[in-house]
């Protein structure tokens, strides 16, 4: 993806398991061609790309591996600056984490819960208007059962 | 590999595409996301995206902490899914009495200033901190005072730091009008500005971006430029132009003047020019006359009760989007207007006006008499208006009025009634932090949209 000049030698990438570079390898060849984002994208261009975390039928299938996979083509996107594919790489784990409860987070992505009981306490101390806010959020997506979770939680 | 293994810039950008919600349920997982989550760059992000869907003051300031910043956008995302309730949900923040007895004029400024103004006296308060920042008694009962309604609310109208406030100082002796501000600094202290010899005669006012347009008694139009005190006039304009100025609008670059006159055939006919503003940031700007760059006729025949608001696009570089929300004879409707960068300019008209459910009367939506907008740029209006479509019971209805960007113009509004409880002698509206302000008799209530 990135232009590296005419140069021919070799890019050390010590970092990037061969199965990655494969399917990372994958992903440029499917989108050569394409034009380049700009290197100093402006900023309502960023704020669009922002907004959305819609992906394409093509990523979208591309980027369906399991979680140590995903987290090895960020990883790597990230390391080999090939921007595209980053998004993708973030956007994806955004959708994951979308509309779960702390405690689902928790469970997909085999996150520790550390905080004392009384940090917890204090962290559902919230104010008012978040708790409105959540409960409206359940009550828009329905997810009754979820919302049941989330009061035994508190 | 885990997730939490991921380095912290990776996380920030996953974080950047994660709604509202999902960033501070996120937050309740570990602590590792709860310091992510607390960062300020992150709600910095929230924010600028949210700027152009949501009505939200205009921000982030750098003196809002992580907290505020989360409050704000918390309160602009539950307003916005609540805006248009029936019936709407209010509630009371706070009532004072007035010490001044009956509240004859009020306007709220950054949903935050509320100046109420008597016969002969006027007062400033506070609503975060429901304190009494300012009042004056006047002892001479020649004079007479009243604050400035504004039919607009703009966005930057929160821009600058310091805030003037428009008074109208009568004496009756004189029979002269003069023009005095309050001017409010970031730390809350007042101050009273008074320029000299600005007599102006009682026509509207028009304030935006540091500007106030009034018309000398002369009967020149001028445009005051209220830090400097410097006052402009406005070249190449027909000397008969000058009394038939039925609006302005102050923009960031140019301020737009709106005219109605009759033609042969008794027609109304609107016609508008367009001026370039100085740029103060050039020291040595001495010139005190501004040029017309625009003029054109406008195909649009409005009535008296026509209430433009506006806004510009938040990029001055490539030009502005200039959204007008309209009350016109057959109901509302929408104008939309375009200054490319190279001078040349698109109107855009809605052909109608779509309802979503008829849960009210025709006339709620046609007759309003007398109205208050906040606009987003680009899309998006609310506003309060008073109508007269039920004698005797004059009430407030709720607009809610969008405007597809793409595609025809057209403006979806919903209309909803406020109870009885609500009728009032003057009242004030802020759309972007959803305040209602409305004075019976001495009796001032502040109530907030959930």
């Amino acid at each position: 993806m990135k232009n590296v000049g005419e140069s021919d030698q070799p890019i050390p990438l010590p970092n990037v398991s061969s199965s990655v570079l494969k399917k990372v390898l994958e992903y440029c060849e499917h989108h050569r061609g394409e034009p380049l984002p700009a290197p100093d994208a402006d900023t309502s261009q960023d704020d669009t790309r922002k907004r959305t975390t819609d992906i394409s039928e093509w990523d979208q299938k591309f980027i369906t591996v399991d979680q140590e996979m995903l987290f090895e083509i960020i990883l790597a996107a990230n390391y080999l600056d090939i921007k595209s594919l980053l998004d993708v790489g973030c956007k994806t784990v955004a959708n994951m984490i979308k509309g779960k409860t702390p405690e689902e987070i928790r469970k997909l992505f085999n996150i520790v819960n550390d905080f004392t009981p009384e940090e917890e306490v204090r962290l559902l101390a919230l104010p008012h208007s978040y708790h409105q806010l959540i409960l409206s959020f359940w009550h828009h997506q329905a997810q009754i059962k979820k919302e049941n979770e989330w009061a035994e939680d508190r | 590999m885990l997730l939490t293994e991921l380095p912290d810039d990776i996380l920030f950008k996953v974080v950047q595409f994660l709604p509202l919600i999902d960033i501070i349920l996120l937050r309740k997982t570990c602590r590792q996301f709860q310091c992510i989550t607390l960062e300020r760059t992150v709600w910095i992000d929230v924010y600028r995206n949210s700027v152009r869907e949501r009505f939200l003051p205009p921000g982030p300031a750098l003196h809002h902490s992580v907290h505020e910043l989360e409050r704000i956008l918390i309160r602009a995302q539950k307003l916005d899914a609540n805006w248009g309730a029936d019936p709407a949900i209010i509630k009371r923040n706070w009532s004072l009495t007035c010490e001044i007895g009956n509240t004859r004029c009020m306007e709220l400024y950054r949903g935050r200033y509320l100046a109420l103004g008597g016969l002969h006296s006027f007062v400033l308060h506070d609503i975060h901190t429901q304190r009494r920042l300012y009042s004056h008694h006047e002892p001479d009962k020649n004079f007479v005072f009243w604050i400035y309604r504004r039919s607009r609310m703009l966005q930057a109208d929160y821009d600058q730091e310091e805030l003037f406030i428009p008074v109208g100082k009568f004496s009756k002796s004189k029979k002269s009008l003069y023009l005095m501000f309050w001017k409010i600094e970031p730390s809350g202290s007042v101050s009273i500005i008074e320029p000299q010899n600005v007599n102006i005669t009682n026509s509207q006012m028009h304030i935006g971006y540091g500007y106030c347009m009034c018309r000398l008694r002369s009967g020149e139009p001028i445009l005051f430029h209220i830090a400097s005190q410097k006052i402009y006039t406005f070249a190449e304009m027909e000397e008969q132009n000058r009394s038939r100025i039925i609006d302005v609008v102050i923009m960031a670059n140019h301020v737009v003047l709106v005219y109605s006159l009759y033609a042969v055939n008794l027609r109304e006919q609107r016609l508008f020019d367009l001026y370039a503003l100085p740029d103060h940031s050039q020291a040595q700007y001495t010139d005190t006359v501004l040029h017309r760059t625009h003029t054109g006729m406008l195909s649009w025949v409005f009535n008296e009760t026509t209430c433009i608001s506006s806004d510009i696009d938040a990029d001055h570089n490539t030009g502005f989007i200039w959204l007008s929300a309209l009350f016109v004879e057959q109901g509302l409707r929408a104008l939309r207007i375009t200054l490319n960068f190279d001078g040349s300019m698109l109107f855009h008209f809605s052909n109608n006006l779509r309802r979503h459910a008829d849960r009210h009367t025709t006339e709620v939506l046609s007759h309003p008499y007398d109205s208050i907008l906040t606009v987003i740029p680009g899309s998006r209006a609310r506003g309060v208006a008073r109508t007269a479509s039920l004698p005797g019971r004059p009430m407030l209805a709720l607009y809610n009025i969008h405007v597809p960007q793409n595609g025809d113009l057209t403006v979806d509004a919903e209309c909803i009634w406020l109870p009885q409880l609500l009728l009032a002698d003057a009242y004030t509206f802020d759309g972007l932090n959803g305040l209602l302000c409305t004075a019976a008799g001495d009796q001032v209530d502040i109530l907030e949209f959930a």
